[in-house]
């Protein structure tokens, strides 16, 4: 259920953002290139403007087609670039001894992993490609060895799988078209999926759900949790619960709750630009 | 107190202080309170450290609150206000936020992200369930 959920919400997002932005780069090239293209819903819309006088609506459908592919291109470069110096800088920070301990007493798991400094206990995967897993030592002192073995499991799925790569193409997506609110919906369930799919291989791996458990538990009962400055990334926000109900009875279905609202908003749209095309036909 | 000139291809306390800041912090973190003497005395084989220079560089570890300095007889005592191993603990700490706060990337999953209020209820029944899991295993 929760792998199948994954891929339709991850599908749905990257086909509905990639048409669009597939569309408004045809509508670009066609533009510099003087050329027609026969499905092309922005040069359709340009043509009506251009037919009812609307000369300043068209400029402004052409400042929308060049912000947004310049912001996909620009957060993509932009990413590619912290993510290549957050590696540098991680091997530069990275606590060698302890590194080398903690890849050896876990060689097994496969997981290539950073251990730094920090009071706060921290386990994540970072990275748009070849994503690096970092724990922290405060987190190594948190855990017993079970339980730290079940957190790299956790983080080597998501390591072996590229999840902040697709975690991030969909937040990309979700701050490029705001208004499409079904693709800014659905990144929290896609981020929720992804973390009980992690928690489901730590459980399956490790042969049962406690080392897992008695991890997540000992992280949310600590005496005074204080976020990290990650935590902009609020997929927890509502998902551990549901990480706990599915550590609790993983069989059981977990409801996934469509936001009516913005599913009528896109729905509407996606309404108009299908009757658009149909008329073009 | 925080080192705002890291540097990354050195290695020990070199990272964190000039080649004469890091000999000098070197010799009181492996002995008692010194005077500027007692240190430049340390510091015998390095003709290029005279007291003047030991004491500039000694002072401005005091400004930067690494060095506690107090008054004794007419002249003054100088101890390093951490121990070593605290003090790189605490600066590996700081370079660690610091990434994590310069790099606030979205490319990035956690096992948990802000420690957010979970559902009581909820809790108890994990806390059961391991309880149970344990005595079974």
């Amino acid at each position: 259920m929760w792998s199948k959920r994954s891929r339709n919400l991850f599908l749905l997002g990257t086909l509905t953002a990639g048409m669009i932005l597939l569309e408004m780069a045809l509508y670009l090239t066609g533009d510099l290139l003087n050329r027609e293209w026969k499905f092309n819903l922005f040069q359709f819309c340009q043509s009506v403007f251009q037919k009812l006088g609307w000369t300043v609506v068209g400029y402004v459908l052409d400042g929308l087609v060049v912000l947004t592919l310049a912001a996909v291109a620009g957060m993509l470069a932009s990413e590619a670039i912290r993510s290549f110096r957050f590696r540098r800088r991680l091997k530069e920070i990275e606590l060698e001894p302890l590194t080398s301990e903690i890849n050896h007493r876990y060689g097994k798991i496969g997981a290539a992993v950073h251990v730094v400094e920090s009071g706060e206990p921290l386990a994540c995967t970072v990275g748009l490609w070849k994503p690096q897993i970092v724990l922290s030592t405060g987190l190594i002192r948190l855990l017993d060895s079970r339980e730290l073995e079940a957190v790299l499991h956790h983080e080597h799925y998501h390591q072996k799988h590229g999840d902040p790569f697709k975690t991030f193409l969909l937040s990309l997506f979700a701050s490029v078209f705001r208004y499409i609110p079904l693709l800014r919906w659905l990144e929290l369930p896609y981020r929720t999926a992804r973390e009980i799919l992690a928690d489901r291989y730590a459980m399956e791996r490790m042969g049962s759900p406690e080392a897992l458990g008695s991890a997540l538990l000992k992280l949310l009962k600590r005496d005074k949790p204080s976020r990290l400055p990650l935590s902009y990334v609020s997929f927890a926000e509502t998902s551990v619960n549901d990480r706990i109900r599915h550590i609790l009875d993983p069989a059981k279905q977990l409801p996934l709750n469509l936001p009516v609202r913005a599913v009528l908003v896109s729905a509407s749209t996606f309404l108009l630009i299908g009757s658009a095309l149909l008329f073009m036909l | 107190m925080k080192i705002n000139s890291f540097k990354t291809n050195e290695r020990g306390l070199n990272r964190f202080f000039g080649p004469l800041e890091a000999r000098i912090m070197s010799i009181l973190w492996n002995g008692p309170e010194m005077s500027i003497k007692d240190v430049q005395r340390g510091l015998e084989h390095d003709k290029s450290a005279n007291f003047n220079t030991v004491m500039t560089v000694m002072n401005r570890l005091v400004d930067k609150g690494i060095l506690s300095k107090r008054t004794a007889g007419r002249g003054a005592l100088y101890r390093p206000v951490q121990t070593m191993d605290e003090f790189i603990e605490n600066q590996s700490k700081e370079l660690t936020q610091d990434l994590l706060e310069e790099f606030g990337l979205r490319a990035v999953n956690h096992m948990l992200d802000a420690l957010e209020e979970a559902d009581r209820d909820l809790l108890d029944k994990l806390e059961r369930k391991i309880k149970e899991l344990k005595k079974e295993g």
